[in-house]
């Protein structure tokens, strides 16, 4: 996996202390506790180095993927271009969102938008404690991001990663490894799909999803959840925008056709839906469990959804 | 069809606080565009021209129903108007106006006492328990960007697509605290539509549930959980009656 592969440098304190510098013009956002008790991704008040990885509420794919976005206008026959965003920076990102920022690079691969605010990103992930909700797996996919820091030590990601080190004046590289919380991957549920597929008609779907309030809250704080509508509005002035923004898996819309058809109606049905989705994967993704084990959906969840412990009942095993 | 501007409307008020119509005057900045493609024929808050029989292209009603005389006006509105559109609350599902609802003639008599049967009033109801209605903008009151994106929309030839999601998530994506977790609030924001960005709750106020409710809105589950937070199920009743909608 990319992590034994990325070159790790020693940092003197001078050169940390340039590259702090490099990465606070880049007007970095970082995750940051608000007097409320949330976690947000919001801009840095304090310098780089103090910064820590923190599992924000709602994750960096926000900041790639906005909520809501205007993809484009138009008016008297003429498109209004794409904005190109100015260059920036994310840090204190914890190692399961660089793997989510990974799985959504190989999603919107082809999409403009996403790939433009991309390649204007430099992404520092920094060393996380785990909680008791992290289920995080360093063999689950590659990680993206550009660097990778803690307090003497710098990990290139990324070929501008480790271009922007040797400018700010590392040199000497040594073996260590990232810094991957330990007991960690134990815990995860291990859920073939052709258990999954075999447990089609089983109870556990109505049984589970009977207390879905359908709020949409569990894929918004996913990280690697990206499902999305696209709605176009008329202005009086003739102008039409179109304009795309997350949607839930969960609504009773969302697989809806033109007729009025539901082609996965009732909640049991969408509950399925979203576990295969995010274990198994559908098209070139097919086979990839994008769970990366945060735990902010059954953390957000009013109504204590888990899709680990539903796994892990399908999988016939009982949760650690 | 895509109409040719300008379009002729006309903005009619029934039973209501005339809140939606001060939403479109307070759209100051578009009001001047707006002036170019449509053709006021009707408007209360504004001018006291009423039109007459002539054919209008786009009817806007404000206000639920609750007199003979207002719902003879709504059916004849109905048949000079080429598409009649729902505003507001009131016009959707009676909104406030229905307050009352099961206990109206307890109401009647406090407030009007000896008097209370000189009233020829029925109990206060949308239009569509009446007419036909080709679109609906909701909300106490209605966003202002929704009605003019709806306008817009009918100057070509259409009428707003709208995502159907809570308030909730609005409210997640808004980075806010839970106040139906963290404070037990009675917040309808899991069964209320979106489309106001979660106004209330940003501010710190449970939602009121003034946009309706979302299609299939588990009101089972989220009524076990406003008892768990210590609701009586009378107060769940008076929350989810608020603006019309039936428990």
């Amino acid at each position: 996996m990319t992590d034994f592969l990325s070159p790790n440098y020693l940092l003197t304190p001078s050169t940390l202390d340039t590259l702090a510098d490099a990465i606070t013009k880049l007007s970095p956002l970082a995750p940051q506790v608000n007097a409320d008790g949330l976690c947000r991704l919001q801009p840095l008040s304090e310098g780089v180095l103090s910064s820590q990885a923190l599992s924000s509420f709602v994750p960096l794919k926000k900041v790639f993927l906005p909520p809501r976005e205007k993809l484009w206008s138009f008016q008297s026959g003429q498109f209004s271009a794409l904005k190109q965003p100015e260059p920036f920076a994310v840090v204190g990102v914890p190692l399961c969102d660089l793997q989510a920022l990974w799985y959504l690079d190989q999603v919107f691969a082809d999409d403009l938008p996403y790939q433009n605010r991309r390649a204007r990103a430099l992404v520092v992930g920094m060393p996380c404690e785990q909680d008791k909700e992290c289920r995080c797996d360093r063999q689950l996919m590659p990680l993206a991001g550009d660097l990778f820091l803690d307090q003497e030590h710098a990990w290139a990601l990324s070929p501008a990663g480790e271009a922007l080190l040797r400018a700010c004046g590392a040199g000497e590289t040594t073996n260590k490894p990232l810094p991957w919380p330990t007991a960690s991957a134990g815990t995860r549920p291990m859920l073939t799909e052709e258990q999954y597929r075999s447990a089609a008609d089983a109870a556990i779907w109505a049984e589970a999803a009977k207390g879905c309030l359908s709020c949409g809250a569990c894929s918004v704080v996913c990280p690697t959840c990206y499902c999305f509508d696209m709605l176009d509005e008329s202005a009086t002035d003739g102008s039409v925008t179109r304009n795309r923004s997350w949607d839930n898996c969960f609504f009773a819309e969302h697989a809806k056709v033109a007729g009025g058809h539901d082609f996965r109606s009732g909640r049991a049905n969408r509950l399925r839906f979203r576990m295969e989705h995010k274990f198994f994967g559908f098209g070139a993704l097919h086979g990839q469990n994008s769970c990366v084990g945060c735990g902010r959906c059954r953390t957000v969840c009013p109504v204590d959804i888990d899709l680990d412990q539903i796994a892990t009942r399908l999988s016939g095993e009982e949760l650690a | 069809m895509k109409l040719k501007p300008p379009i002729t409307l006309a903005w009619t008020r029934f039973t209501s606080c005339s809140g939606c119509q001060l939403m479109l005057l307070n759209c100051e900045s578009s009001l001047a565009e707006l002036a170019q493609v449509v053709a006021l024929r009707e408007f209360p808050l504004a001018t006291s021209t009423e039109c007459k029989d002539e054919e209008i292209d786009v009817g806007l009603v404000e206000g639920s129903i609750t007199t003979p005389s207002e719902l003879e006006r709504l059916l004849a509105l109905r048949r000079k108007v080429n598409l009649l559109v729902a505003v507001g609350a009131c016009a959707l599902t009676g909104g406030v106006n229905s307050l009352v609802r099961g206990e109206r003639r307890q109401a009647m008599t406090e407030v009007y006492a000896g008097q209370a049967d000189e009233w020829n009033t029925f109990p206060p109801q949308g239009i569509e328990h009446f007419v036909k209605v080709d679109g609906q903008i909701p909300g106490c009151p209605p966003e202002q960007g929704e009605l003019l994106n709806s306008i817009g929309a009918l100057l070509h030839g259409g009428w707003p697509g709208h995502q159907v999601m809570p308030v909730c998530m609005e409210c997640r994506i808004n980075e806010n605290p839970c106040l139906l977790e963290r404070d037990c609030a009675p917040c309808l924001g899991p069964i209320t539509l979106a489309g106001c960005n979660a106004r209330c709750p940003s501010l710190g106020v449970p939602c009121e549930g003034c946009r309706g409710v979302v299609a299939e809105a588990n009101r089972d589950e989220l009524r076990r959980l406003f008892i768990t937070a210590g609701l009586t199920e009378q107060d769940i009743r008076h929350r989810l009656e608020r603006f019309g909608e039936a428990p």
